[in-house]
Parts: C-alpha cells; sequence; structure tokens
C-alpha cells in the first residue's frame, strides 16, 4: 500500500533549499530553520525514496571528521519541482522560492 | 537540565536502528561544526529524537510496541480480575450501558485482528494474544458469575468487554502506528 500525500511544508523547504545546490545537513538546518529532530527524519525519508542521494566529503580544515553532503537526484529534483509548484503559494511566501 | 551533547549521542546511538548508522555517523560530523554548547546540546537532542523517530518505524520498534501493548494488556487485565474480587460500586443498568458502549469496539477489535493477521509478525503476535485474552476474559467472568453474588450478570459481562475494550484500544494504536511510521507506505 503506497499512499501519495502532498509532501509537508517542511519538506518543501527543504526541496527548496537543495534545487539550489547540494548542501551539509547543519547549512540546511539553518537555510531552512528546521531543527535536526525534524530535519533529518525528513532526509532519510527522501534518501529511502530515492530522492537524494547522500556522499560523504572530505573536510575543507584539519581535525574535522568527514561531513554527508545531500544533493538531489534526478528523480528527486522532478519531484522537488511539482511539490513546490503545488506549495508555491506558502512556500514562496515563506521562502522566495520560484520555480 | 542540561544533558551533554556526548550523553544524548550515546542514547542516540543505542537506540538508532542498525540500517541508519551512517546517518549517526552524519549527524556526529555535524555536531563538530557547531561551537556554541547550547546550540550543541539542541542539535543533539534533536538527533536524539529522530533516532526514537526511526526506532518507532523500524520492524524491531514496532515488535516493541506490541509487547508493550501485550505488557499494558496483561496489566489491564489484572485490574480487570482484582475488581471483580473487590468491587461491589455498579448497578445494573449502568453496566448494561458500559457493555452497549464497548460491544461494538470488540466487533472493530475483531476485524482489526483479522485484518493484521497480514501484518507485522510483533502485532500478529499481538493480535493473537489479544484473542485468547479476550476469550479467556469472556469465559470466565461469564461463568464465575453465580460464585461472585453481588456481582450482577451486566455488571461481569460490561467488565468483560471492558476488558476486551482496551485491547481494542492498544491494537488500534498499534495499527495507527504501524500506519504512520511505516517507512514504505511513509510520505517524506
Amino acid at each position: 500500500m503506497t499512499r501519495n500525500r502532498a509532501p509537508s511544508k517542511s519538506t518543501c523547504f527543504v526541496l527548496s533549499e537543495l534545487c539550489k545546490e547540494p548542501q551539509y545537513g547543519y547549512a540546511l538546518m539553518k537555510a531552512t530553520d528546521l531543527k535536526s529532530g525534524t530535519l533529518y527524519p525528513i532526509l532519510m525519508r527522501l534518501t529511502d525514496r530515492g530522492f537524494l542521494t547522500a556522499s560523504w566529503e572530505e573536510p575543507q580544515s584539519q581535525g574535522r571528521p568527514p561531513r554527508q553532503s545531500y544533493q538531489l537526484t534526478p528523480k528527486g529534483r522532478a519531484y522537488a519541482e511539482e511539490a513546490l509548484t503545488i506549495n508555491n503559494g506558502s512556500t514562496k511566501k515563506l521562502r522566495g522560492v520560484q520555480v | 537540565m542540561n544533558i551533554s551533547p556526548q550523553i544524548w549521542f550515546l542514547w542516540t546511538a543505542k537506540i538508532i536502528p542498525h540500517e541508519r548508522t551512517d546517518w549517526l555517523a552524519a549527524m556526529r560530523a555535524e555536531l563538530e561544526q557547531i561551537a556554541t554548547p547550547s546550540d550543541r546540546s539542541a542539535f543533539a537532542f534533536g538527533c536524539f529524537k529522530a533516532a526514537l523517530l526511526e526506532s518507532a518505524q523500524s520492524r524491531k520498534g514496532l515488535s516493541f510496541i506490541a509487547r508493550g501493548g501485550m505488557a499494558s494488556l496483561i496489566f489491564a487485565g489484572s485490574i480487570a480480575v482484582w475488581l471483580l474480587w473487590h468491587a461491589k460500586m455498579y448497578a445494573q443498568p449502568e453496566a448494561l450501558a458500559i457493555s452497549k458502549v464497548i460491544l461494538p469496539i470488540c466487533l472493530a477489535y475483531m476485524c482489526g485482528a483479522a485484518l493484521l493477521l497480514t501484518s507485522l509478525i510483533g502485532l500478529k503476535l499481538y493480535a493473537a494474544m489479544g484473542f485468547c485474552l479476550a476469550t479467556l476474559s469472556a469465559t470466565y467472568c461469564l461463568f464465575a458469575r453465580p460464585i461472585y453474588m453481588d456481582l450482577s450478570s451486566g455488571f461481569l459481562t460490561a467488565l468483560s468487554f471492558k476488558v476486551a475494550g482496551i485491547m481494542a484500544g492498544l491494537l488500534f494504536f498499534g495499527v495507527f502506528l504501524s500506519w504512520l511510521y511505516n517507512p514504505d507506505i511513509h510520505d517524506a
């Protein structure tokens, strides 16, 4: 059984940020104003559905651990565009996102 | 109470499902990017919440919920039996009114249990045990009636239905959780 439900506003925020460029988790938190407890479940779900890829990247400064960067897949980009079109009114108002 | 991020991550590591351990490492790496102690604690607490949610969504978590539900049922059943021995405060009309409310719930419970036969293993166990408990409870209450002369048959029947009703409530709570959190059907 699969439910096709419109993505939540929080998911739209994440998608809209990822449409711009690949992002790290903390950067996404700051950009979307979402807390880690909300952001990570969304990222996990999007990755599970094949909309995101998570890749480990070497740190820019020494002594820091590698970080995971999140990037939309082509399927994810199509999904994001569709989702943001549906939610355009509210999302645009809050985030200034245009699709 | 200010719990350090390390403690939160220790608990997070304990509860996060095995298939999500990569995410734990990712969250730890992000923690290193945060300088402010209060922000670090808030971030770590959020990660703990995320892990808790994932744990509840996993099959292991659902099985845990089912087992927790069973434990609650046994507790509720024990309370009901204790009431059977001691309670004499209900009048028959009230008991009949309760039974009228509880009967549809019992029927819904049976339908729900049948539905769950195709579902997760923990909930299958829950449904099977629930059936056994409901049958035992109802049989016991109906046939033991003459022994407890001060309690009316209506009250005893209602009480047995009430036990089944509690089971139904817990069962459907479990079903709702599985519907809400099953990663295969959950929308992002």
